[in-house]
C-alpha cells in the first residue's frame, strides 16, 4: 500500500515536471524560432546582438512564466513561502545570511581563479594594456567586480526569472525523483539543453570553434551542471530562490579584474578554442561544485 | 510577514498598477519588434527611435516617484481601517509592522527597477546605432542611482509617516514640496536661466561617456549608502515607536 502510494507520488511529480518542461521549452524555443524565421537577426556572432539581447532577456523570464502556468494547470498553488511554494520568502535566521554572502562573492572568486588559471596555462596572454581595448580607464577594471555584484543584486530579475523555474520548481522535484547527485546532474543537463538555441546562435562560445555546434551544446550542459550544483545547494540550504537568483545574475556579469589583463588575441594552440578556454575558465567552479556536492551528500539533514 | 505585505499590496492598490505595467510591457515589446529603429537620420527607423525613447524614460522617472507616492497610502490605509490596532494585538514581533512597511517599499523599488531594466533592454535591443540609443544606454547606467535615490527618499519619509501619522506627515511633506517648488520658481526669476536654456541632452550623453568611471563608482556606492541609511531609518522608527501602544481612538 505504501509502495503504491509512493509510486503514485512519483508519477505525479514526474507528470508535473514534464508539464513544466514542456511549457517552458515551448515558450522559450518558439520565441527564438519565430524571430529566426523573421528578418530580425538573432546571430550573436555577426555583431548585430540587439535582437539577440531581447531573446536572452525574454528567455530568462520564460522559466518563471512556465512555472506560474504549470502551477495553474497542476493546481499546486502559488504560495510565496513554505513547503511546495515558489520559495520567494527570505529567512536570514540560523546564519542563513552566510549563504547570501556566498551567493554574492562566489562567482567573483571562481571567475578570478579561472582567469588566473588561463594566464598560468598561457603566460604570453598577460597584457598590461589590454584593459584599454575594453575600457580606456584602468580604474573601471579594478572596480568591475563590485559593479558586477551591485548590478547583479539590483538587476537580478533575469536570474530570478530562471531560478523561479529551474531551482524553485524543477530541482526540488528532480531531487525527490532521482536523489541529490543524479538530480543535479540531470537537472543541469536539462537546463543546458534549454540554452541550446542561444548556443547555436553563437551566445557564450561564438561559432568559430571546432565541433560547432555540438561541442558547444556539450559545453553548455557542463557549465549548467557545475553552476546548477552551486545554485541548487544555495536554494536548498536557505529554502529560498533569492540567493540563487542573485548568484546567477552576478555570475552572468563575469566579475573579474584579471580578465582585463588577459589578451585573448595572444592565445595560441588549444586555448584559441573557445570551448576549451571556457572549460579552463570553469575549472575552479567545478572544484568548488564537487566539494559542495560531497559535503551536501554527506549531510543527512 | 507575508500577510502584512499582502495587506499593504492591497492597500496601495498595487494589483492594478502591476497589471497596467505588465500589459504596457507586452505592448511596448510588440511595438518595438514591429517598429525597429534605424541608424540613418533620414530612415523611418530613426523616427521610431526618436518617438519611443520617451516610454522607458517616463517609466524610469515615474519609478522614482511611485514609492514615495505610496508611503502615504501605506500608513493612511492602516489608520482608516484601524488595522494597526488589530495587528498590534496579534502575537507578532514588536517591530514586525514597521519592518513590513520598509520591506514593502524595498520590494516596490526592486520591482520597478526590474520593469525599468526590461523596458530599457527592449528599447535598446531594436534601436539603431544613434543618439537616442546612447541616451537610453546612459539612462540605464543611472538606473541604480535613481533607485537608490528613491530608497533614500523613502528612508526619510517612512519615520515621519509611521511616527506622527499620515495627516501630519502629509502636511509636512506638502510644505517641503511647496518650499522646493518655491525655490525652483525663485531660480527661474533670479537665477541663471541661460544655463537651463543651453542645456543639451546630447552634450549630457557626451559628458556621461567621458565620466564613465565616476558614474560607475556612484552606482556602486549609492546602493550601499542608501541601504545603510534605509536600515538606520528602520532602527530609528522602531526606537521612536518603542513604547507606543495601539491607537484605540
Amino acid at each position: 500500500m505504501t509502495d503504491k502510494k509512493a509510486g503514485n507520488e512519483r508519477k505525479l511529480l514526474l507528470k508535473n515536471l514534464l508539464i513544466y518542461l514542456f511549457i517552458t521549452f515551448a515558450l522559450s524555443w518558439s520565441a527564438v524560432f519565430a524571430l529566426n524565421l523573421s528578418d530580425i537577426s538573432i546571430d550573436f556572432a555577426d555583431g548585430s546582438a540587439g535582437a539577440a539581447n531581447f531573446v536572452t532577456t525574454f528567455g530568462m523570464l520564460c522559466p518563471a512564466l512556465g512555472m506560474i502556468i504549470t502551477r495553474f494547470i497542476t493546481k499546486e498553488g502559488h504560495a510565496f513561502s513554505g513547503d511546495g511554494s515558489m520559495m520567494l520568502g527570505i529567512d536570514l535566521k540560523n546564519r542563513k545570511y552566510v549563504f547570501y554572502i556566498i551567493a554574492v562573492l562566489l562567482p567573483w572568486i571562481y571567475f578570478e581563479l579561472g582567469n588566473l588559471l588561463k594566464i598560468v596555462l598561457q603566460p604570453g596572454c598577460f597584457d598590461r594594456e589590454y584593459f584599454s581595448a575594453v575600457d580606456s580607464d584602468v580604474r573601471t577594471a579594478y572596480i568591475y567586480p563590485l559593479m558586477g555584484i551591485v548590478s547583479g543584486v539590483f538587476f537580478s530579475v533575469g536570474g530570478l526569472g530562471e531560478e523561479l523555474g529551474w531551482r524553485g520548481y524543477m530541482m526540488p522535484k528532480m531531487i525527490k525523483l532521482f536523489g541529490k547527485v543524479k538530480g543535479v546532474v540531470f537537472g543541469g543537463i536539462i537546463w543546458g539543453i534549454w540554452h541550446w538555441p542561444l548556443t547555436y546562435a553563437g551566445h557564450n562560445f561564438g561559432k568559430s570553434y571546432i565541433g560547432y555546434p555540438f561541442a558547444g551544446f556539450a559545453a553548455m550542459c557542463f557549465i549548467c551542471i557545475v553552476t546548477g550544483i552551486l545554485l541548487t545547494f544555495l536554494t536548498v540550504r536557505t529554502g529560498s530562490i533569492w540567493p540563487a537568483a542573485i548568484m546567477h545574475a552576478v555570475n552572468n556579469t563575469s566579475p573579474s579584474i584579471i580578465q582585463f589583463f588577459r589578451n585573448p588575441d595572444k592565445a595560441a594552440g588549444i586555448m584559441t578554442n573557445s570551448i576549451f578556454s571556457c572549460f579552463v575558465y570553469y575549472i575552479p567552479a567545478l572544484i568548488i561544485a564537487v566539494f559542495v556536492l560531497i559535503v551536501w551528500t554527506k549531510d543527512k539533514n | 510577514m507575508g500577510g502584512l505585505l499582502y495587506k499593504d499590496y492591497l492597500a496601495v492598490k498595487a494589483k492594478k498598477i502591476v497589471y497596467i505595467i505588465l500589459a504596457l510591457t507586452v505592448l511596448f515589446a510588440v511595438l518595438r519588434i514591429v517598429l525597429p529603429g534605424g541608424d540613418n537620420e533620414n530612415s523611418e527607423g530613426y523616427t521610431y527611435d526618436a518617438l519611443m525613447w520617451v516610454f522607458p524614460a517616463l517609466l524610469v522617472f515615474a519609478g522614482i516617484g511611485i514609492p514615495s507616492a505610496w508611503t502615504k497610502a501605506l500608513i493612511a490605509g492602516d489608520e482608516k481601517k484601524q488595522t494597526q490596532a488589530v495587528i498590534k494585538s496579534l502575537p507578532l514581533g514588536k517591530n514586525t509592522l514597521i519592518a513590513s512597511k520598509y520591506i514593502f517599499t524595498g520590494v516596490t523599488v526592486y520591482a520597478l527597477l526590474s520593469a525599468e531594466i526590461i523596458w530599457c533592454t527592449i528599447y535598446s535591443s531594436f534601436a539603431g546605432n544613434n543618439s537616442f540609443y546612447s541616451l537610453i544606454e546612459v539612462l540605464t547606467s543611472f538606473l541604480i542611482i535613481f533607485s537608490s535615490a528613491s530608497i533614500l527618499i523613502a528612508g526619510v519619509e517612512l519615520p515621519f509617516f509611521i511616527t506622527i501619522g499620515s495627516k501630519k506627515a502629509t502636511t509636512v511633506k506638502t510644505a517641503l514640496l511647496e518650499f522646493l517648488f518655491l525655490l525652483v520658481i525663485a531660480y527661474l526669476f533670479f537665477g541663471n536661466i541661460d544655463a537651463l536654456g543651453n542645456f543639451d541632452l546630447f552634450d549630457f550623453i557626451e559628458w556621461a561617456k567621458t565620466h564613465d568611471f565616476e558614474i560607475n563608482v556612484t552606482a556602486v556606492l549609492m546602493p550601499v549608502i542608501s541601504s545603510a541609511f534605509f536600515y538606520l531609518s528602520y532602527r530609528l522608527t522602531c526606537r521612536l515607536n518603542k513604547n507606543r501602544e495601539a491607537d484605540y481612538d
